[in-house]
């Protein structure tokens, strides 16, 4: 039988950080902890309390609110509070107040400190920076040690045909019969249960027709007995390996012992053509928009092959821009061959989040087009037409058409830079952040193809809009747009508590998170001039030009990681379902470590928000 | 300390001939004005082959010291006890999942009582349907030459018949909403591992501090209020 406090034990064993603690370290917890019952309303911590006490709820909840009376945060069973006030020693924040009855356990500060002392990963848990701790949200997942290389990839990933399984009493004709039935190039062959061996295509040639051997025979006579096998979750790497140490080009797979598929060499080399570098070199080479639009075809699968290769899901979005920007320079020379050269330099624009090289597997265009001043009369009907052809492949390449007409093909986003120049202009006294809402996106630019210097200038017009403090009714309206943002506070049993405490039932990561995020950088960017598109990219710049702290830009640069990452994911599980990814992320589906992540960042970017708010004040 | 209860531990302390629960009963107890925040208690539950206190025995004791309103888990205590005077533990194992070779390495009856009435001295004991606790003790005190306890009892069970009824009227026990397990879904408190006497005790101590909260908070509710 247990001990007496098995109980007690065995709560703490699944609430983190004490899954941490070993056995022995979580018996020493145990016997550290007080129970106490209290009555619903009973505030637990007042804000300038001195605290030294750890508290663990083991059933009920709590609500935090901070000195102005507004919702922090609310908490359930195996939730602690109290902890900022133990660790830094200063007095309590946020007000601590049962919202049901609720048993709650207690441990003393030195019992806490002991615990702290005696296991580096319980101690871990609590001194990570916030950054780290956001980042651990989204590392905590893929495990793939060393990397990026697709040749990582579990071999499992790569299996393309069913298993084909003959017995040792099929004959050599059958065999061969089932093989070209089955359209593969190599048969397992089972006695009952047991693997006997495998026969390929090679072996037709070389140990049948060369030899003259009768078909009439076992397929026993010419298998290749106790054939080499790995286990599916094994590196692609070691079965390249393995095949090319032995001669061999059929590799039987096995998950828990049982064959569950045969790797070919062929298999591995699609791997290699599914590599981004070789899709976009192919994407340069597609003769047509039909070519293009089959490779295109490999994209989603490509993204499901990153992630199993180990990639970092941050990194993700960058690999689908880059694929993005090749289909479109693509579209381009293939319009030119149609058209002939253009009459006037010009470039091809992006905006949005292909722009700023964010996007996730699914994304409607954001494009525009600038050509020079001193374009002849009639080159605008040029422009159109190679518009129309580019648009219109990239509808046909998986990438829809905007439904705001954010394209090239529309006469406004289709200009001279003048007319561009015009656009940011007008758009630089824009007071009413509902009008600031609909041309946000074009504050995120980048030119794609063509001359890069007619960008340019647009990206300069695009900074001194943001300088302008002084006219600053267009830099207010983006700044209280982007404060407007309703951000959530957390996450309380199986729920999303929206920022005015109402539970919701899941988080949209891009409307209450990303969307955000990446609204407030961009008016603190452009507030200091920055028109570098990339999100992480202008959060850089602004820390080189001491305009954020190391801290804060940290923290916003954290944020976005396990956003983007989050979203990386989760659309990945959508698409492995056969589902249409979208941004709903159920609370159930994610980690403790994941939900405390997430926490953090909500915060990050509601303080971002606030100070947004005291920055612009209306 | 009452002069009642004064009398009750001189009385006591004539007829004992127990060592260890002589020097029990040189604790004062608390008296019926003491407040929860000021007593200590001590939860308490046995396992035993039966209801009837002659026949059958205890085959393990459970208990955790509750502190005014604090249940202090590194307290919380569970000892087996071997019974050569009686049988194995028969069909009870069914309930309690103790068989007869885990008895083999457990205390004797004497040494169990040694170390639960060290526990006891000057505190309250609460126990949920505190008469079996109670006449197994004092049968057990008894065979040993002690003698009965003066300690205050606090039956979590009756406690709550009064709570309920308060708020709907009598004729609860029959339909079982009395059991420690329906009192404690009642008042949403988490599962617990059954038939372990610790966490029987632990799970009584938990109910008992829930109907405190009720009855105003252990800063107001007395003794009194509660036996």
């Amino acid at each position: 039988m247990n001990s007496a406090l098995a109980d007690v034990e065995k709560f703490l064993a699944q609430t983190p950080p004490f899954d941490l603690l070993d056995p022995a370290l979580r018996h020493r917890a145990a016997t550290a902890i007080e129970a106490t019952y209290r009555r619903k309303g009973t505030a637990l911590l007042e804000i300038g309390d001195s605290n030294a006490t750890l508290y663990l709820l083991r059933r009920g909840a709590v609500e935090a609110h901070d000195r102005h009376g507004n919702l922090v945060g609310r908490y359930g069973e195996g939730e602690s509070f109290g902890v900022q006030s133990l660790l830094t020693g200063k007095p309590v924040r946020s007000r601590i107040t049962l919202i049901e009855d609720g048993l709650i356990w207690s441990m003393p500060q030195v019992a806490f400190d002991a615990l702290r002392a005696a296991s580096s990963e319980f101690d871990t848990h609590y001194i990570r920076s916030l950054e780290e701790r956001l980042i651990a949200g989204v590392q905590a997942k893929p495990k793939n040690s060393s990397g990026h290389e697709l040749f990582m990839t579990p071999m499992g990933e790569l299996l393309r045909h069913p298993l084909v399984v003959v017995t040792t009493d099929t004959t050599i004709a059958e065999a061969a019969g089932v093989m070209s039935e089955h359209a593969v190039s190599s048969l397992l062959v089972n006695e009952g249960d047991s693997v006997r061996g495998i026969v390929t295509d090679r072996d037709l040639r070389n140990r049948v027709l060369a030899q003259g051997r009768d078909p009439a025979q076992s397929v026993r006579e010419i298998m290749t007995t106790d054939p080499v096998t790995l286990d599916a979750s094994r590196p692609v790497l070691e079965g390249i390996i393995a095949m090319a140490g032995r001669g061999i080009h059929h590799l039987p797979l096995t998950r828990d012992g049982r064959v569950v598929g045969m790797l070919t060499t062929r298999d591995v080399m699609t791997l290699q053509t599914r590599h981004p570098l070789y899709l976009a070199a192919q994407i340069q080479k597609a003769g047509s928009i039909e070519d293009l639009a089959s490779i295109c075809a490999e994209v989603p699968r490509l993204f499901e092959l990153l992630l199993a290769s180990g990639m970092r899901a941050e990194q993700i979005p960058k690999v689908l821009t880059t694929i993005n920007d090749a289909v479109m320079r693509r579209l381009i020379g293939l319009a030119q061959q149609q058209l002939g050269p253009a009459p006037a330099p010009f470039a091809w624009l992006v905006f949005g989040s292909q722009a700023r090289a964010e996007q996730s597997i699914k994304t409607d265009q954001d494009n525009g087009l600038v050509y020079a001043d001193d374009a002849p009369a009639n080159a605008d009907a040029w422009f159109a037409s190679m518009a129309r052809i580019v648009c219109d492949g990239l509808n046909g390449c998986g990438y829809p058409y905007c439904p705001g007409k954010i394209m090239a093909i529309t006469d406004a986003w289709r200009q001279p830079l003048s007319g561009w120049l015009d656009h940011f202009r007008k758009w630089s006294t824009v007071p009413d952040p509902e009008a600031v809402l609909r041309i946000s996106i074009f504050f995120d630019l980048r030119a794609v193809d063509g001359e890069h210097a007619l960008a340019a200038q647009i990206s300069r017009a695009l900074g001194e809009c943001g300088a302008r403090r002084d006219k600053g009714a267009f830099i207010s309206a983006l700044a209280r747009q982007a404060a407007s943002y309703d951000v959530p506070l957390g996450f309380f049993r199986r729920f999303v508590v929206a920022s005015q405490g109402e539970n919701r039932e899941t988080l949209d990561v891009k409307a209450s998170g990303l969307l955000p995020l990446t609204d407030l950088v961009r008016v603190r960017a452009l507030e200091a001039g920055i028109t570098v598109p990339s999100t992480q990219e202008r959060i850089a710049q602004m820390l080189d030009m001491n305009r954020l702290s190391h801290t804060d830009a940290d923290r916003l640069a954290g944020a976005h990681i396990l956003l983007t990452g989050l979203r990386v994911r989760l659309h990945a599980e959508q698409m492995r379902r056969g589902e249409k990814p979208d941004n709903h992320l159920d609370p159930r589906e994610i980690s403790h470590s994941e939900r405390e992540a997430l926490r953090e960042a909500f915060l990050v970017i509601r303080e971002a928000q606030q100070g947004l708010l005291l920055d612009f004040p209306r | 300390m009452s002069t009642l209860q004064g009398i009750r531990l001189a009385l006591a302390r004539r007829s004992c001939k127990l060592p260890a629960q002589q020097r029990l009963l040189e604790h004062p107890l608390p008296a019926r004005g003491t407040r929860v925040t000021d007593m200590e208690m001590v939860a308490l539950d046995f396992e035993t082959t039966g209801l009837d206190t002659r026949n059958d025995h205890i085959i393990a004791a459970g208990w955790v010291l509750v502190r005014g309103d604090r249940i202090i888990m590194a307290s919380a205590s569970e000892i087996r006890v071997r019974d050569d005077t009686a049988e194995g533990v028969g069909q009870s194992a069914v309930i309690h999942g103790i068989l007869d070779s885990d008895l083999n390495e457990a205390a004797e009856a004497e040494a169990m009582i040694e170390q639960l009435l060290a526990e006891l001295a000057g505190r309250a004991i609460i126990a949920h349907a505190a008469a079996i606790e109670r006449g197994f003790l004092n049968t057990l005190l008894r065979r040993l030459g002690g003698t009965s306890l003066p300690n205050p009892f606090i039956d979590t069970m009756i406690l709550e018949r009064q709570l309920l009824e308060g708020e709907r009227g009598s004729g609860r026990e029959r339909q079982g909403e009395l059991t420690l397990d329906a009192c404690r879904t009642r008042r949403g408190l988490p599962d617990y591992q059954r038939h372990s006497a610790a966490a029987d005790a632990v799970a009584a101590a938990e109910l008992f501090l829930a109907q405190v909260a009720q009855l105003g908070g252990a800063q107001k509710v007395m003794l009194r209020d509660l036996c």
